[in-house]
């Protein structure tokens, strides 16, 4: 529901949006469509987060790719853990508008 | 005329015996260390003697007289000493010259020589004088008148030669025996005296050692044990007086606790065996006992047998091993209770000496590393000190060389795992201090390690708890609060259906909070162990109605049909708490309804047997997967095969399982990928305490 409504959001201003849900399917995703961002939840099915992006970060065509952490989890080693793996940002989910969220990705998408 | 002379000497010499025999015996002891009045004393009647001696002479020629004088003077010189010597050699000499004649040439000399051969002699043998034998008395004597021959030669010479030819033979024969008479007569008496001496001094000695001696001592008639003497200590330690004992029997006075110790000592004393340091019991005056070692020994006084018993008291001694006992027993009891306390304690403890060896270790120390005392007693302690840090996974040698080295007490920096026999890794915290003595020296060391696995998991669970339950909840609050957003923005440009779809996803995301929120509550009362139960007796067929009911909209959406709800007879009734029962039953078809796809079958059934209800609910769903089955009933725990698609808290099945628990029930499943799960709550029909 979160991700229908995340997609209306940004359809709405304009962004190619590709829709993944879980972790290994994720990874396929990236491999193949080499995304300009990645909203990347941490929770996920069979893959969680991290591992997506630890993988994603040894691959050279994918390493540099800019990776927003957007979840509703948050404990302090998890937002350690992203910065370690350089993610631009760690955003809450709860603690955001959904109109921020295209905003959010302007910053890392030079239009 | 010779005759007459022979016999005149002998009358002469025996007057002179009996003259000094009774001087001898009137005046007291020859004691030699006499007062000066005394000597002076002595002297005077020596000389008194030597005059009554001259005065019975025999005249050989007028003015020429012989008489005993130089036997008198010579035993004088040499028995009575320096100043009774000199004082009755004036008297004889002034009663000589007094008594005139040509004589008095000789006569004065005699008397002279007979001092002097006297005090030299005494001089020389002053030690041995109670010991001189016949022969050296009779040498004295020889000498003394050998002497006196050759002092005729003072005499005018006419009537010298004549003389010395009459008196040499009468002379030589008499005097030299008067002088041994006379002289063995005096050496007895001096040596009477020397051991009358002696005896009075041991005597004195004896009284000293008998009264001062710190033993009690008791002298008792051997028969009648008639107390003839007791010392101070005894009477002191006992707390008698004297005359309370003396003279009174052993039978009488009541010291002995056992007077057949008193016999038997007598007897073994009568065998000839010696009684040495024996133990034995007296009583004092108040009644009190005490405890003695006694030594005995049988005496002769006046022909009678005593016997002499020596104790001395120990009560002191007593009292100290008493007392000693009695500490070494309360130490050895506190010892006891401290190494009972020690080896049940839970956690594990070990002891060390200074040099690292393993002196002790508890229960609980086998259990945590796996070793028996018997393994661990004597080893280095990093031989059985496996453990490691849980990150660096170093050794804990820090703790080790901080104890010992620094005799300070120490914890780990962080928690230490340990991999028991059984594979599993343990956490283990703990503390290790150093056991000094007065001076600062370390004599060992105590280790206190405990299990914190359980603690660990706990921790573990609360970070889960938060991290998911903060994950589970924001997401269907940020669901409400993204669609009401987009449809704040939106709705004007919107069809209407689609405003209907936002809206009912919003009530959809309010639902689950709710479910949420309520398998939260219980969770957390499971967990603080507060579920009390309502119990009554409920129809099952209303329970599971309830249930239904309650998920019915999601029924209704995925139009899923339920079956065999008309088989359950309104008769069956279980004694159950109904909020809690719904809630179970709830949390299963909302599970069957989520995880089934749209169209298919729920069916619901029930089966009696002795004493318990069988409950199933069978789906057409996606089923769990094998691997994951073993976790479905784990708290927060969601199958990766609906994790992604369907939401959930995790708790519906934990929450469900721990209620039926709650009611002594079970529950359990069959489940086939694909295909379908049944789940089985089978509850008791009768609550015990219900």
């Amino acid at each position: 529901m979160l991700a229908n409504a995340l997609s209306l959001a940004l359809q709405n201003e304009g962004y190619e949006l590709s829709w993944a849900a879980d972790g290994e399917e994720a990874e396929k995703m990236i491999q193949q469509e080499k995304p300009d961002l990645i909203l990347l939840d941490l929770l996920l099915p069979i893959k969680n987060g991290f591992e997506v992006l630890k993988i994603m970060r040894q691959n050279p065509d994918t390493k540099d790719i800019s990776v927003v952490i957007l979840t509703n989890f948050e404990q302090e080693t998890s937002v350690s853990e992203g910065k370690k793996y350089g993610v631009k940002e760690y955003v809450v989910k709860a603690n955001v508008d959904i109109q921020d969220i295209p905003k959010i990705v302007r910053k890392y998408i030079p239009s | 005329m010779n005759r007459e002379f022979f016999r005149g000497l002998i009358d002469n010499a025996a007057f002179l015996s009996v003259m000094v025999l009774v001087f001898s015996f009137v005046s007291s002891k020859l004691n030699r260390d006499k007062h000066i009045v005394w000597k002076i004393f002595v002297g005077v009647i020596l000389g008194m003697i030597g005059l009554a001696v001259m005065s019975t002479n025999w005249e050989l020629l007028p003015g020429v007289i012989f008489d005993t004088r130089s036997v008198l003077l010579g035993i004088t010189g040499l028995f009575f000493g320096f100043v009774p010597t000199l004082i009755a050699m004036f008297m004889t000499i002034g009663y000589r010259i007094f008594q005139g004649g040509s004589g008095a040439w000789m006569g004065v000399p005699v008397i002279i020589e007979s001092c002097l051969i006297g005090l030299i002699w005494r001089a020389v043998r002053y030690k041995k004088l109670h010991q001189l034998s016949w022969l050296e008395l009779y040498i004295f004597g020889l000498l003394i008148h050998i002497v006196m021959l050759l002092c005729t030669y003072f005499l005018p010479a006419e009537i010298r030669t004549s003389i010395l030819n009459s008196i040499w033979f009468p002379v030589m024969t008499i005097y030299p025996a008067a002088t041994l008479l006379l002289g063995v007569l005096m050496s007895n008496r001096l040596k009477r005296d020397i051991l009358a001496d002696d005896l009075i001094e041991s005597e004195e000695k004896f009284a000293k050692v008998f009264n001062d001696s710190p033993q009690m001592i008791t002298i008792s008639s051997q028969d009648k044990g008639i107390f003839l003497d007791v010392n101070d200590s005894l009477t002191e330690i006992l707390g008698y007086k004297k005359e309370e004992v003396v003279g009174r029997s052993v039978y009488d006075v009541n010291i002995w606790v056992n007077t057949a110790d008193r016999k038997k000592i007598l007897n073994d004393l009568e065998k000839g065996g010696s009684v040495r340091n024996r133990e034995i019991r007296f009583r004092k005056k108040n009644g009190e006992i005490i405890t003695c070692l006694g030594s005995a020994t049988t005496i002769e006084i006046g022909g009678k047998i005593y016997l002499l018993l020596l104790g001395v008291s120990i009560e002191d001694r007593k009292r100290a091993e008493r007392e000693l006992a009695i500490t070494n027993m309360n130490l050895l009891t506190e010892k006891h209770k401290l190494e009972a306390i020690l080896r049940d304690m839970g956690d594990a403890v070990f002891v060390t000496d200074s040099n690292k060896k393993i002196i002790l270790a508890n229960k609980a120390m086998e259990l945590l590393f796996g070793l028996t005392e018997k393994e661990m007693l004597g080893s280095e302690i990093d031989e059985v000190l496996i453990l490691a840090y849980e990150t660096s996974g170093k050794k804990p040698d820090d703790l080790i060389k901080n104890v010992f080295e620094k005799k300070k007490l120490v914890r780990p920096a962080e928690i230490l795992v340990i991999k028991n026999k059984k594979g599993a890794s343990v956490s283990v915290d703990g503390v290790a201090s150093p056991i000094i003595d007065e001076n600062l020296n370390l004599i060992g060391t105590v280790w206190l390690l405990r299990d914190v696995t359980k603690q660990r998991e706990l921790e573990k669970m609360r970070e889960d708890f938060v991290s998911l339950a903060s994950h589970q909840l924001r997401t269907p609050l940020t669901g409400i609060k993204w669609v009401a957003e987009l449809l704040s923005e939106n709705a004007s440009n919107m069809p209407i259906d689609k405003i209907q779809g936002y809206i009912k996803k919003i009530g959809d995301s309010n639902n689950r909070m709710i479910d949420l929120v309520g398998n939260l509550l219980s969770t957390s009362r499971i967990d603080s162990g507060r579920m009390p139960k309502k119990i009554e007796s409920n129809p099952i067929r209303d329970l599971l109605q309830q249930a239904i009911d309650e998920q019915g909209k999601i029924f209704k959406e995925k139009k899923i049909k339920i079956e065999g709800m008309s088989d359950i007879s309104k008769d069956l009734k279980i004694d159950a708490d109904e909020i809690q029962m719904v809630q179970v039953f709830g949390n299963i078809l909302s599970n069957a309804a989520c995880y089934s796809p749209v169209g298919s079958t729920v069916e619901i059934g029930s089966k009696l047997s002795s004493g318990t209800m069988k409950i199933f609910v069978k789906d057409q769903g996606i089923g769990i997967p094998v691997n994951e089955q073993k976790n479905v009933f784990s708290k927060f725990f969601r199958a990766d095969n609906v994790a992604k698609t369907v939401p959930g808290s995790g708790l519906g099945l934990y929450v469900a399982k721990t209620m039926v628990e709650n009611h002594g029930g079970r529950i359990w499943f069959e489940s086939k990928e694909n295909s379908g799960t049944t789940f089985f709550v089978e509850l008791p029909i009768k609550q015990k305490n219900g």
